[in-house]
């Protein structure tokens, strides 16, 4: 389940709608089924209903401590909604500080995996390395890695794609610096949890 | 550009501007400080709003005859920066102070005490409070751009939420006023130079 924020009014909508396109291309890629929700339709009654058909489920969108928001301010998910639709799921997001309170929520209900960002994310000059650092993770994932090597494949892009910037764009190396620092990724049972996506 | 000079404030309502102290402290500082003398806290309270970008050191009265003590005054201050380094000064012994004054004192930040003829140990807290200037990354940013004027208006930063952008000028002001955006890049900044200096040793 893709679900991602393009309004044109929202800042960064063009990011996040990107990062949505890699995650659609890497389920094409690897014949893996899926739906996909943007304004008007990203709001948490139809994350609701389908979940239980799904895996996995992506967002990129704003956030806080407590939840992801849809280009009307209004919550997506969050500590204040139902979401035992994610019980024994996985939940990759983009979104700033969601992993500081969502995180733990999510996980009481049973939650198998999240990734997410404790503190802010930043985006600043060219897209390309913050998509990739970003969904280095969920790729991985969707082509089959456990989330062990998920989350060594995203350290390792992270890394890279730091190394480069520091050759062309040194404050957005040091912005990509602080998402790595700030990421959690986090599996229920230890880092070999394989979700069978397929 | 010339290398600034650093304000000492001195904040007393009897102590008068002839004071061997004031005067001690305005010969011994004349080329590295500008100092200004304050009888009311609520103006120099007025004159540290209007030089917060500046590096500054309030030596301040414990006690006024006015509605403004001087723990009140720091406490206004620290609302507002944790940066200014205050010396407090009192007359009396500290077990004269209300119990509820030393613990502000205590509980807050870059505070320091002297009894009030103490000239020694002023001149003392004045010179561990520029040591610890030469150390804090807002100073080493003030020192860098006094070093490399080239680099004020270069472009430091820019927020992703609004496109705004901030030159390494901007960013000194930010820090100094402790903004949101100014806490944010030196928190982003040590990030960056821990990273690589680990990096380095792989």
């Amino acid at each position: 389940m893709i679900a991602y924020n393009n309004n044109p009014a929202t800042v960064l909508h063009d990011f996040l709608e990107s990062c949505a396109d890699e995650a659609k291309q890497f389920c094409v890629d690897n014949g893996i089924a899926y739906t996909s929700f943007c304004p008007p339709d990203l709001n948490h009654q139809n994350i609701v209903e389908i979940m239980p058909d799904y895996q996995l489920c992506f967002l990129a969108g704003h956030g806080d401590e407590n939840g992801i928001y849809n280009e009307n301010g209004e919550t997506v998910v969050s500590t204040f909604t139902t979401n035992y639709c994610f019980n024994g799921k996985g939940f990759y997001s983009i979104a700033c500080f969601c992993a500081q309170n969502l995180y733990p929520h999510l996980k009481a209900l049973g939650l198998q995996f999240f990734v997410g960002y404790n503190d802010t994310f930043n985006v600043r000059g060219e897209r390309e390395p913050f998509i990739y650092s970003a969904m280095a993770g969920l790729k991985s994932f969707l082509s089959g890695d456990n989330a062990e090597i998920a989350k060594e494949k995203m350290l390792a892009t992270y890394d890279e794609q730091i190394a480069a910037l520091d050759e062309t764009d040194p404050m957005a190396a040091v912005e990509l610096v602080h998402n790595k620092e700030a990421l959690v990724f986090e599996c229920d049972n230890g880092t070999s949890c394989l979700v069978n996506l397929k | 550009m010339e290398e600034k000079k650093f304000h000492i404030i001195i904040v007393d309502d009897t102590m008068g501007e002839k004071d061997p102290f004031v005067v001690e402290l305005k010969l011994n500082y004349q080329k590295e400080a500008i100092i200004s003398y304050f009888t009311k806290v609520e103006e120099a309270l007025t004159f540290v709003d209007e030089h917060m970008s500046e590096q500054m050191v309030i030596i301040m009265d414990c006690r006024f005859g006015s509605v403004w003590q001087g723990v009140d005054a720091v406490k206004e201050l620290r609302k507002k920066t944790s940066l200014i380094y205050v010396i407090m000064m009192s007359a009396n012994n500290v077990n004269q102070l209300s119990s509820q004054d030393i613990m502000s004192l205590i509980n807050m930040d870059s505070i320091f005490f002297i009894k009030n003829t103490d000239i020694e140990g002023a001149k003392e807290k004045i010179e561990t409070i520029r040591k610890l200037w030469n150390v804090r990354f807002d100073c080493v940013l003030e020192q860098w751009l006094i070093r490399h004027p080239e680099d004020n208006d270069k472009e430091a930063f820019s927020e992703a939420s609004t496109g705004k952008t901030y030159t390494w000028a901007d960013i000194l002001m930010e820090l100094r006023l402790q903004t949101p955006v100014g806490k944010s890049f030196e928190h982003k900044l040590n990030e960056y130079y821990i990273y690589q200096l680990n990096r380095s040793k792989k």
